[in-house]
């Protein structure tokens, strides 16, 4: 059976579905060029749960919880539900929250960079190279014994927590009590109908937990060992969406005035060099770190955790990039990150037993 | 003879790291046995091995996997 879902079309095939249901997701109201984003997305959630107060940035997106509860199924239906944490938990939690800074530089997560492109959005280029040089840098790190050590197995019920809290999100999500907000306008108001989004996530969760995507373990494969494997589900999510977004008339062809996005390469570059090499440190994107904490993996759940306090943060002290470019202390923060993550490089070199 | 390789309780992208520094200091006709407790590792693994040209075999015992890959002895690494 391991054989049967290691081959590659079916990481093509779900880098399609991905793609196309990403253009699709637009046209049944996500925010353009934003079918799927998993960093804007998150950002979104911690908004809706009030942890920020950006009015244009809250929603609780089904898409997340499907993603997570996708996976969760797929691992338990196959046997790959292992619960299993204590690898340097407040390492990743440190690296999820650079990320997820870096990624609000930008302005989207490498999904979205790739999906940006897709519509026509040319900064999506400069966010690519970013991520591919920031992975590129991580693989220096990993050949000079780079290493959080090992993870222990834990009882099950440790691995139920994420999955747990995500179905907890959805009944918020449904019940929509008054502590939980959500946008009026902006991007937290434009989102597909609940059954739809988190049908979405749960479908692309399930074939994440399979395939083992991860859009930048893809570049780190090309790099490492010149294998196409992962990287096959970006050029298809790419392809999927950019067909669908010429369907729907949703491509246009330029840098300027592209949706949620702004023209300033250097920090579209340097942000993303800091999600490429953080995630390569914390071991995949973001959506590799949402299906791995549905398989049990609780190391990934901090990760998420980290992602979350970085989202609250990057909006909670202005750090979050707008349509008009960055912020004023944002690339500040991002030269800050990529120090933090250059050290911990460096010095996080774990001695295996 | 034979190099274990031990990435039980790693996680991604150590294991694949793990395996391709085993395999570049592997002298010619060495067997390298990679223990791994998970499936995408394993599944690393295995495109590590294929990515590099060496056969290898996969045995599932219990809760782990054992991948047997063979670094034989014309292999020389494409760069």
């Amino acid at each position: 059976m391991s054989r049967f879902w290691s081959l590659k079309k079916w990481i093509i095939l779900t880098g399609l579905v991905m793609g196309v249901l990403a253009a699709l997701l637009v046209e049944w109201g996500n925010p353009p060029n934003m079918g799927i984003c998993i960093a804007c997305f998150i950002r979104d959630i911690v908004g809706g749960l009030g942890l920020h107060r950006a009015g244009a940035v809250q929603y609780i997106r089904p898409e997340i919880l499907g993603f997570v509860l996708g996976s969760f199924i797929a691992a338990y239906a196959f046997g790959e539900f292992r619960a299993r944490g204590g690898s340097s938990p407040l390492v990743r939690f440190l690296l999820g929250a650079l990320v997820m800074i870096g990624t609000l530089v930008f302005l989207g997560c490498p999904i979205r960079a790739t999906l940006r492109l897709a519509g026509g959005d040319l900064n999506g280029i400069t966010g690519l190279a970013g991520v591919a040089i920031g992975a590129l840098a991580g693989i220096y790190f990993l050949k000079r014994g780079y290493n959080l050590g090992r993870a222990v197995r834990i009882p099950a019920a440790a691995g139920w927590i994420v999955p747990l809290a995500m179905i907890g999100l959805l009944l918020l999500a449904i019940l929509q009590p008054g502590f939980i907000f959500s946008s009026e306008q902006g991007p937290g108001s434009q989102h597909a109908i609940l059954g739809i989004s988190l049908g979405v996530g749960l479908l692309v969760g399930f074939l994440a937990q399979r395939t083992r995507m991860c859009f930048v373990g893809a570049w780190r494969d090309i790099f490492l060992i010149r294998d196409g494997y992962l990287m096959s589900a970006v050029v298809a999510c790419f392809v999927g969406a950019l067909i669908f977004n010429l369907i729907l008339g949703q491509f246009h062809l330029g840098f300027d005035g592209q949706p949620a996005a702004h023209s300033n390469h250097l920090w579209n570059f340097l942000g993303m060099a800091l999600v490429g090499l953080g995630a390569t440190l914390v071991g995949g994107c973001p959506l590799r770190q949402l299906t791995l904490s549905g398989e049990g993996d609780t190391d990934a759940g901090i990760t998420i955790l980290g992602l979350l306090a970085g989202a609250a943060f990057a909006h909670n002290f202005g750090l979050a990039s707008s349509g008009a470019g960055p912020s004023a202390f944002g690339p500040l923060t991002v030269i800050l990150g990529l120090a933090i993550a250059i050290c911990l490089g460096f010095l996080m070199r774990v001695r295996l037993s | 003879m034979s190099i274990t390789v031990d990435t039980r309780g790693l996680s991604c992208p150590m294991p694949q790291q793990m395996t391709i520094q085993a395999i570049r200091k592997a002298k010619a006709g060495e067997l390298i046995v990679v223990l791994a407790d998970e499936g995408g590792a394993r599944d690393s693994i295995i495109r590590a091995s294929r990515a590099l040209q060496l056969p290898y075999k996969v045995e599932k015992a219990a809760d782990e996997y054992k991948i047997y890959i063979s670094r034989e002895e014309l292999w020389i690494e494409k760069k």
